[in-house]
């Protein structure tokens, strides 16, 4: 999943980039009321951690353009006024969920799953497509049974097939989920991935569509 | 204090009842000497009277061929408004017999025998009395009347004036309790509204159906309350300002420790160990700007012996040394041996704060001056200087400027501002030329 980051203190946006990272996120991070809306605009992403105090204006007021706009992106509000007030006003502007400073990386790591499982329709917490399964609390994934080890690539590009099974995933939506926009990314490094995640799942799994993308199908072997 | 309704009672009613017993004595004195000129000028006609009377040719002839040698002089009754008055006549011969009296009279002689107006005693009675001497007859007339009547003529005066007021003194105080109560019941209801508002409530109070004499007291409210929601309006800002300064590094920090714990590799640690360990000195800093300001607000530090501003400010530049060199910058003290004297740990907090910011703010390579000189000391950097829109608001806690670059906690200023409060001094800015900014802090006159 990637997520937007908007949080004007380095330390925080860079320990929950990393944080999240190692949760199997991919985090974009920015600082400001403006470069939050500029980026929202151009990326797609799957929810957005938004702090409410930023230095160009607030996170609420942000949120409520958004959702005036029409936007249903899932927004957990960082915030170090979490009195029960400051919670309603929060949930009021349109945020889903609502984290007070200093807050548990893990607890906003299994919140941003549940937002994931509620955005794509699933109440159960394991991704499942035949008999594969896909753990996303704890990275782990499992075929009749059968652990397989990951790297978190790998496990980033078959989160991203999964939360659509069966559906075609282009190439560029790929590529994004796995680098975001800082890193250059080599022509042909998802076709890397791809080929070392084939390895481990059995060849059949992942269909390749030419000159659009990827789509995971039911294992035909 | 005595209510206002008691008061204003108290006062009308005293009033009411000095002005009613002046003009009651004031009557009783003026009826007094009218009834007596009126009474005397009767006394003084009624013996004139009797006078001619005698004096007629006929009557003189009876009074000396009267063999008894007395005369029986009719009394004179005389009627007004209702109240019976006596006059009692004697008739005396110059020699001093008696010659005659009016009816129930007393037997000695009234009143001396100068002619005109005396005053006598008679058997525990006064007396006015009118002499006419006639000496044609050889007789003197002397008129009297008790003036124990005209004390009754006085006194139904008086008595006729004080009547009313004990009957219609109660009335009038009631009347008066009435209005009173009526005049205060926009107090009331005033009192009333205020009473029931809820403890959040500061909203203005209505003054238009407020009496006029009471619409200053609701102006003044409203003007109080108008300063007492600023405050708190001010408070609740500061709260959470303060509540997100202190809360997003400590989110910072646990957020880095959860990832050293976390991750795979060394270098991941490392870096968030070294971001946790210089979010933990931001913090400490802030911490301690905070405890700072709190101290100098609350007034709690001490004076300490004055000493020269070149040994504050040369403090203040070896305390900033390691931030001038890290950014690769001169602190210039001018005019160093400047001979005026201040207070070393506030205007050294507030010297501190502002070279903080100079050196922060001013670009690389280039030089921070501080000047001294009697009246203060001025701080000029080459940096982008404080926007003029911001100007207003950078001693305002926690106010960082929208678009500064470098992230401060936005309270250097604002202990700067207290600290130099604390100690009479001011604080200015100018714009430095070609570029950057000159803050000064200045001995108030």
């Amino acid at each position: 999943m990637r997520i937007l980051i908007v949080e004007d203190d380095e330390t925080l946006s860079d320990g929950l980039a990393a944080g999240l990272g190692l949760n199997g996120f991919l985090a974009e991070v920015t600082g400001t009321c403006a470069d939050a809306d500029m980026a929202f605009q151009n990326g797609c992403f799957a929810a957005v951690v938004l702090d409410v105090m930023l230095p160009d204006g607030s996170g609420l007021d942000l949120l409520t353009r958004w959702r005036k706009a029409g936007h249903h992106i899932p927004v957990i509000l960082l915030t170090a006024l979490d009195a029960v007030a400051d919670r309603i006003a929060g949930l009021d502007h349109g945020a889903d969920d609502y984290l007070g400073k200093p807050f548990d990386l893990d607890e906003l790591a299994a919140r941003l799953r549940a937002i994931g499982r509620r955005s794509e329709g699933r109440a159960e917490p394991v991704m499942r497509f035949g008999n594969l399964e896909l753990d996303p609390a704890a990275h782990t994934a499992a075929r009749g049974g059968q652990q397989i080890a990951l790297s978190r690539r790998e496990y980033t590009l078959l989160h991203a097939l999964m939360e659509r099974p069966g559906a075609i995933i282009g190439r560029p939506t790929l590529e994004d989920r796995l680098y975001g926009w800082q890193d250059g990314v080599e022509s042909n490094a998802l076709e890397v991935h791809i080929h070392k995640l084939r390895a481990k799942l059995g060849a059949g799994m992942i269909r390749t569509v030419r000159g659009i993308g990827y789509q995971l199908q039911k294992d035909a072997t | 204090m005595m209510s206002i309704r008691w008061r204003l009672f108290a006062i009308l009613l005293v009033a009411t009842g000095l002005i009613w017993l002046s003009a009651v004595v004031w009557l009783q004195y003026s009826a007094k000497a009218q009834i007596e000129r009126v009474l005397d000028s009767r006394l003084a006609e009624a013996g004139q009277m009797v006078s001619s009377l005698l004096a007629d040719r006929g009557l003189a002839e009876a009074v000396s061929t009267d063999a008894a040698g007395s005369l029986s002089l009719p009394d004179f009754r005389v009627f007004e408004g209702g109240l019976e008055r006596q006059l009692h006549c004697q008739v005396w011969s110059l020699r001093g017999t008696l010659l005659g009296q009016s009816g129930a009279g007393p037997a000695a002689r009234l009143g001396a025998s100068e002619p005109g107006f005396s005053m006598t005693q008679m058997n525990g009675d006064r007396w006015r009395v009118y002499t006419v001497v006639n000496e044609e007859l050889g007789v003197e007339i002397v008129v009297g009347e008790s003036l124990a009547m005209r004390e009754n003529l006085v006194a139904d005066v008086r008595a006729g004036l004080l009547w009313p007021i004990v009957i219609i003194a109660p009335l009038l105080a009631f009347a008066i309790w009435l209005s009173v109560g009526r005049g205060l019941l926009p107090l009331g209801h005033f009192a009333a509204g205020l009473a029931i508002r809820s403890d959040n409530d500061l909203s203005p109070v209505a003054t238009a159906p407020l009496p006029p004499e009471m619409r200053p007291v609701g102006a003044a409210l409203n003007a109080l309350l108008a300063r007492l929601d600023g405050a708190r309006r001010r408070e609740r800002d500061f709260i959470a300002y303060a509540a997100h300064e202190l809360k997003t590094p400590l989110a910072g920090i646990k957020t880095q420790a959860q990832v050293a714990r976390a991750a795979p590799s060394g270098d991941v640690r490392r870096n968030a160990l070294d971001r946790l360990t210089g979010a933990v000195d931001r913090t400490n800093r802030l911490v301690n700007q905070l405890l700072e300001l709190a101290r100098l607000e609350d007034g709690g530090a001490d004076k300490s012996t004055a000493q020269p501003l070149g040994t504050i400010a040369q403090k203040v530049v070896w305390d900033l040394q390691d931030l001038a060199m890290a950014r690769n910058l001169v602190v210039h003290v001018e005019n160093e041996a400047a001979g005026s004297r201040a207070d070393p740990v506030h205007l050294g907090l507030a010297l501190r704060n502002v070279v903080e910011n100079a050196l922060n703010a001013a670009a690389a390579g280039t030089e921070v001056v501080i000047t001294l000189s009697d009246t203060g000391i001025e701080v000029r950097d080459q940096g982008p200087g404080i926007d003029p829109a911001d100007l207003p608001y950078v001693t305002q806690r926690f106010f960082t400027g929208t678009a500064s670059k470098h992230k401060g906690s936005g309270l250097g200023l604002a202990i700067t501002a207290a600290a130099l409060n604390r100690i009479g001094w001011n604080l200015y800015f100018r714009t430095n030329a070609p570029q950057g900014q000159i803050v000064g802090l200045s001995r108030a006159n």
